[in-house]
């Protein structure tokens, strides 16, 4: 989180309406993505999250409404100006099975770049370091890697240029328990050490509510934005309908003690 | 290597050397490092530089990168916010070796790697083949035993997709062979002023050998590759594990259907392409030879022997059977990805045309030997 900076809007949707046949699954939709914040996408199944999630990276041309980036439209970015704002994961990774890891990782600095070879294999090496990749995975091929390491190899592709936007799709469906709490300590590191704004859909709990600054629930074609802890309270109908069951208690339930163990720890270090 | 695709939106970067002392003001990011770097490259390498970074507005990794490699060089970085610090310290603390990949034989040994590893494959391909041969027999041999448990809507099905659709084309081909058939015998032909047995030629060659190979080689660039892309689709999506989980073969619900309508069609299909083969050489001898339709007749009576057609006709179950195995075979040796799918219809076609070919050669050497 940037405190310290006022909030400025990186991304914001306005008036998105998605129609697949009769079925609307956006209507009117507004959305802000603050600049430097982790922001999560949840809703039911079929409730069109991403979509939207395409609709923001413009992979979706939605019928009506448009998405701005920094202000313009994202349809009206140049393909490299949009390489260079937003990078997409994938929800199977996408990697090129062709490719090796690292090549993987080098083909957009390649593409767009001026570097030499070198320092873009250096720059490939660090992002994937980034991502906790060792040499060893680097040099497999996609095929070869588990469901954690695919994730892990497609999120350092997605950085390969520094985007200022990073998109994920369902980054821990699919993941045993540690691989996904992998991803969940990633996301959030990468937001602070490289201050990039993420966008992640989710319908993973832990990481709503331990990642993310502010979840946009999807309910009936709109979103509604807030912080975790006020959503658990929300009496609003459609969060209601989504933040319910034993899934969510657990989760409620393990929040409290985390926020606990954070103001004992804070009250730890103010005693120092 | 210079950018293809359209280069990234630069942004500005200001550096400016005066003695030991390097200021750099603006953004450092990936489209702006190298001219950084190259602004400090002619520093010699004993001199240790202060750099400012106090002018420092945009940071990523790509810069981060080149102050790290200057900060191991012994310059000194002065000025850097604390979030830039934070970026380069980690930067700093990760790997920056790219893994080697193991080096590759290069020249004349490849060439002989590559010719040992495809003897040893299709070696292994033929035992291969073999067995699945043996399951099939096995799984057919089970069949007879119990024939209630034929399934027939299948058959029908295959034999739909294999057989009646593949009607207009395989008739279309037959004609088209029989025309350029024709066209080189009357040419040849006419200097001996034999032309009149152009007619003979060509229905032989179509009835004996022309129609059953055009339509096998067909089936298989058709059906062949279409059971090896069914196939292997469903053992992509684990739909081959869910059957044996059920207790059910795939040879019999998969491989069986497919092998028997194909050996129902291609008989059938190789008669039509006889019939539409000397329809097109009817038309042609009208217009070349001037020999109407009623005295065609006649003459193809008189050149052709049942057992001509005989000779073609017994070829093609004998086809249809390593069509449909080689693609069946190629389907269930799909592995996981996509990409697999594709790698084994290519080869399930590839190699069914091949053994097509052979295989008729085979027989063309066994009929002159028995006389046929």
């Amino acid at each position: 989180m940037t405190e310290s900076k006022p909030a400025t809007t990186v991304m914001s949707a306005r008036g998105i309406v998605n129609r697949f046949g009769t079925q609307t699954v956006h209507d009117q939709l507004d959305l802000d993505i603050t600049a430097g914040e982790v922001l999560g996408i949840a809703g039911g199944s079929g409730s069109g999250k991403s979509v939207l999630l395409r609709t923001l990276a413009g992979l979706h041309q939605p019928q009506a409404g448009e998405v701005l980036a920094d202000g313009r439209p994202v349809t009206s970015l140049l393909p490299a100006e949009k390489a260079a704002f937003l990078g997409m994961l994938f929800q199977h990774g996408a990697l090129f099975t062709s490719l090796t890891v690292a090549e993987n990782v080098e083909l957009p600095l390649r593409e767009h770049t001026q570097l030499a070879v070198d320092e873009q294999q250096a720059l490939a090496a660090i992002k994937l370091a980034l991502a906790g990749l060792d040499a060893e995975a680097c040099a497999k091929l996609p095929a070869e890697l588990s469901g954690g390491m695919t994730k892990r190899a497609a999120l350092a592709r997605a950085l390969a240029l520094d985007p200022r936007v990073l998109l994920l799709d369902e980054p821990t469906t699919g993941l045993d328990p540690s691989a996904a709490d992998g991803i969940d300590k990633l996301i959030r590191q990468l937001n602070e050490s490289l201050g990039v704004t993420v966008v992640v859909v989710t319908h993973d709990l832990n990481t709503l509510f331990s990642v993310c600054d502010r979840v946009a629930i999807l309910a009936n074609g709109k979103v509604i934005v807030d912080t975790p802890p006020q959503l658990l309270n929300s009496k609003q109908d459609g969060v209601r309908k989504y933040l319910s069951g034993s899934r969510v208690d657990y989760a409620k339930a393990a929040m409290s003690i985390m926020t606990k163990e954070a103001t004992a720890n804070k009250e730890k270090r103010n005693q120092h | 290597m210079t950018a293809i695709a359209l280069p990234l939106p630069s942004s500005s970067l200001t550096v400016t050397v005066a003695g030991d002392r390097a200021v750099l003001k603006g953004n450092l990011d990936v489209t702006t490092v190298t001219e950084a770097k190259h602004a400090l490259a002619s520093v010699p390498k004993q001199n240790k530089i202060n750099v400012d970074l106090s002018g420092l507005t945009d940071l990523d990794t790509a810069g981060s990168l080149l102050l790290c490699a200057w900060q191991t060089r012994g310059f000194t970085l002065a000025g850097l916010s604390d979030d830039h610090r934070r970026l380069v310290d980690l930067i700093a603390s990760l790997d920056q070796t790219r893994p080697k990949v193991a080096a590759r034989t290069h020249g004349w040994r490849e060439f002989f790697i590559d010719v040992g590893r495809a003897g040893t494959r299709m070696l292994a391909d033929t035992v291969e083949f073999i067995s699945f041969c043996g399951k099939a027999a096995a799984a057919i041999g089970k069949l007879l035993l119990h024939p209630g448990s034929l399934r027939l809507s299948a058959i029908a099905h295959h034999i739909t997709e294999t057989g009646v659709k593949a009607l207009p084309i395989v008739g279309l081909l037959a004609v088209m062979i029989s025309i350029v058939l024709a066209y080189q015998g009357v040419a040849q032909l006419r200097a001996f002023g034999a032309q009149d047995l152009t007619i003979n030629l060509v229905a032989i060659s179509v009835l004996r050998d022309m129609a059953v190979l055009i339509t096998a080689t067909l089936v298989a660039g058709r059906s062949g590759a279409a059971f090896a892309a069914e196939i292997g689709v469903m053992q992509a999506g684990e739909e081959v594990d869910a059957i044996k989980i059920m207790g059910l073969d795939p040879m019999q619900l998969l491989v069986v259907p497919r092998l028997i309508a194909l050996v129902i069609t291609l008989p059938l299909l190789t008669f039509f392409a006889d019939v539409m083969g000397l329809a097109g050489n009817a038309v042609v001898s009208q217009v070349l030879l001037n020999i109407s339709p009623a005295q065609y007749v006649q003459r193809v009576r008189v050149a052709v022997d049942n057992s001509d057609m005989f000779v073609g006709l017994i070829k093609a179950p004998v086809f249809a059977v390593f069509i449909a195995l080689v693609g069946c075979m190629h389907g269930l040796k799909v592995t996981g990805s996509a990409e697999s799918v594709g790698v084994e219809t290519t080869r399930a076609v590839v190699k069914s045309i091949f053994l097509v070919i052979v295989l008729d050669a085979l027989f063309s050497i066994f009929f002159e030997k028995v006389g046929l």
